[in-house]
């Protein structure tokens, strides 16, 4: 309830937009925070738990550049939960993939210096069986590179 | 507003901007200023009725203004981001996860740095510069070794299941025979260990006879080490690593063998000394000198030297408990206790606390379980030790 006040209090005074927040994303969290800021009584809790994981898991399917915006915005609103939940669905994003494929996702320029880049090492990632057999198996899947610093 | 309305982004993006510029410029008056903020609310409300257009994925990445804001973000947000990453993914294999993060720019490098701690806070192996930092305190980090003998290669894995059967690779060493002594290159790369490379991280080097053996490390363990003078190491000391640590081989530890001479038929002696930082200051010692940067660490030496095993009457044979992690019988197991402990209050070394256990559970393949104030790389080397030493039980 306080942060809807806070919200309100920011944006609705004399029509003044906050300069930080984009209009389509202020109006995401104040969405967020209607479907979470009432407070419950004890029988409703699970199927209301429930309810707002769903809601959620919805709440952030969308692009990146908006997870990007709600990053900010709940940084800036200092709304904990939907900071949790948006930097949660960032990680999210990054399993499973190489620091290659992280960088094209984010569109993030590789600035490490020639270095940095020579002190390149390969930490082989040997996931290893006991038996010859299972080694061969896991050492094609698990291969990847990383530095040495 | 329907949320879905709210998905699609506008279609001039930069209007917005334009317009906050159009109010600084000209107004005048208040009035004026207040008057422009409505339009300004019409003028938008306006375009979103109109309809909107959905921004392509491949917008945003051939839009300049984007590149990078992941990277340029607030450093407590991605902060955020990455803390989740480390406290999710904390077993191998999805712990690579977080070394992937580290490896993408030089922020989020700083910041993973920053976030990962340390082995002896964690119990976890991160990063290869996690190998030579201390164990922990309580539990043991369990690893296991597998021997080859055809090319004369050990393998040093971290453990990810009780039995070893399944590791993360951690250590590759390659045992060389020179006429009046033997050497193992330890290095992070199994297909490469050579001393140039910057996969080398140290090696062990033994007498003749395998009695003595002596423990280099490529980095110097403590600032202002100097390095031992070794013809070898200067040769290959211009390929390694970056100019701002000295290359060269730093003496960090011994290994001697005995045989036991007071009692016959028993077990080699093994003593152990090596170089340990010791644990760093606590609170309530007065800190020397605030002005310093660094906190004052004073390089100790820990002196370890393996637990005697009872003789079994009934069973004719030395026992050690293993407590499970070694299951055949060798010459080469052994349980390390100190005798001296830099990381521990006083000093003194706690003589059932086992510090490096070591033994054979397979044909080729050895458990290694370490802790503080032992790192990975130094518990690697003493384990080769063994391999290495030809004293067998008298």
């Amino acid at each position: 309830m306080v942060i809807k006040h806070m919200i309100e209090d920011d944006c609705a005074d004399n029509g003044i937009r906050v300069p930080n927040v984009r209009g389509e994303i202020l109006s995401l969290v104040v969405a967020y925070c209607n479907k979470h800021g009432p407070v419950q009584n004890d029988s409703e809790d699970n199927s209301r738990s429930d309810e707002l994981k769903t809601y959620d898991a919805d709440f952030v399917k969308v692009d990146q550049a908006t997870l990007f915006h709600l990053i900010l915005a709940a940084n800036f609103l200092n709304i904990k939960s939907l900071l949790d939940l948006t930097c949660q669905t960032v990680g999210d994003m990054m399993k499973g993939k190489t620091t290659e494929e992280i960088r094209k996702m984010f569109n993030i320029k590789n600035d490490l210096t020639p270095e940095e880049e020579e002190e390149g090492l390969i930490w082989k990632n040997l996931v290893v069986a006991s038996t010859p057999e299972g080694e061969e198996e896991f050492r094609g899947e698990n291969q990847w590179s990383y530095e040495i610093w | 507003m329907s949320l879905r309305k709210a998905f699609l982004s506008r279609k001039g993006s930069n209007s917005r901007s334009r317009s906050l510029y159009r109010i600084t410029s000209k107004s005048a008056s208040p009035n004026n200023a207040l008057r422009e903020l409505r339009d300004l609310q019409r003028e938008e409300e306006e375009e979103e009725n109109k309809g909107l257009v959905e921004k392509e994925d491949a917008d945003v990445a051939s839009d300049p203004i984007q590149e990078n804001r992941w990277s340029k973000m607030l450093p407590e947000l991605l902060g955020v981001i990455i803390r989740n990453v480390d406290s999710t993914e904390d077993r191998w294999p999805i712990r690579k996860n977080v070394v992937a993060c580290a490896c993408v720019c030089q922020r989020w490098r700083e910041i993973t740095r920053g976030i990962v701690k340390p082995p002896q806070e964690n119990g976890q192996i991160t990063f290869p510069s996690n190998l030579k930092q201390p164990g922990p305190r309580d539990l043991p980090i369990q690893c296991f070794i597998k021997r080859n003998r055809r090319n004369s290669m050990f393998y040093l894995y971290l453990g990810l299941t009780q039995i070893a059967d399944k590791g993360k690779f951690l250590l590759a060493a390659r045992k060389f025979r020179h006429g009046s002594h033997t050497e193992y290159i330890i290095s992070l790369d199994a297909d490469d260990l050579s001393q140039g490379s910057n996969a080398y991280v140290g090696k062990l080097r033994s007498d003749f006879l395998g009695t003595k053996f002596t423990i280099y490390d490529n980095q110097p363990p403590y600032d202002g080490a100097k390095p031992s003078s070794n013809r070898a190491s200067r040769r290959f000391a211009s390929k390694q690593i970056s100019p701002q640590v000295p290359a060269g081989s730093f003496e960090i530890g011994h290994v001697s063998y005995k045989f036991n001479l007071l009692k016959s038929r028993g077990p080699r002696r093994m003593l152990c000394t090596l170089q340990c930082l010791p644990r760093r200051e606590t609170v309530d010692k007065p800190q020397k000198d605030c002005n310093t940067q660094k906190p004052e660490l004073s390089v100790g030496c820990a002196i370890l030297k393996n637990k005697a095993p009872r003789w079994h009457e009934h069973l004719q044979c030395w026992c050690l408990n293993f407590h499970g992690r070694v299951t055949v019988a060798s010459v080469k197991n052994f349980q390390l206790v100190a005798t001296v402990d830099p990381s521990q209050p006083e000093e003194r070394g706690d003589e059932d606390t086992v510090l490096l256990q070591f033994g054979k559970v397979g044909d080729d393949i050895f458990t290694m379980d370490y802790r503080q104030p032992l790192s990975a790389f130094q518990a690697f080397a003493i384990c080769l030790t063994s391999f290495g030493t030809k004293l067998a039980c008298e």
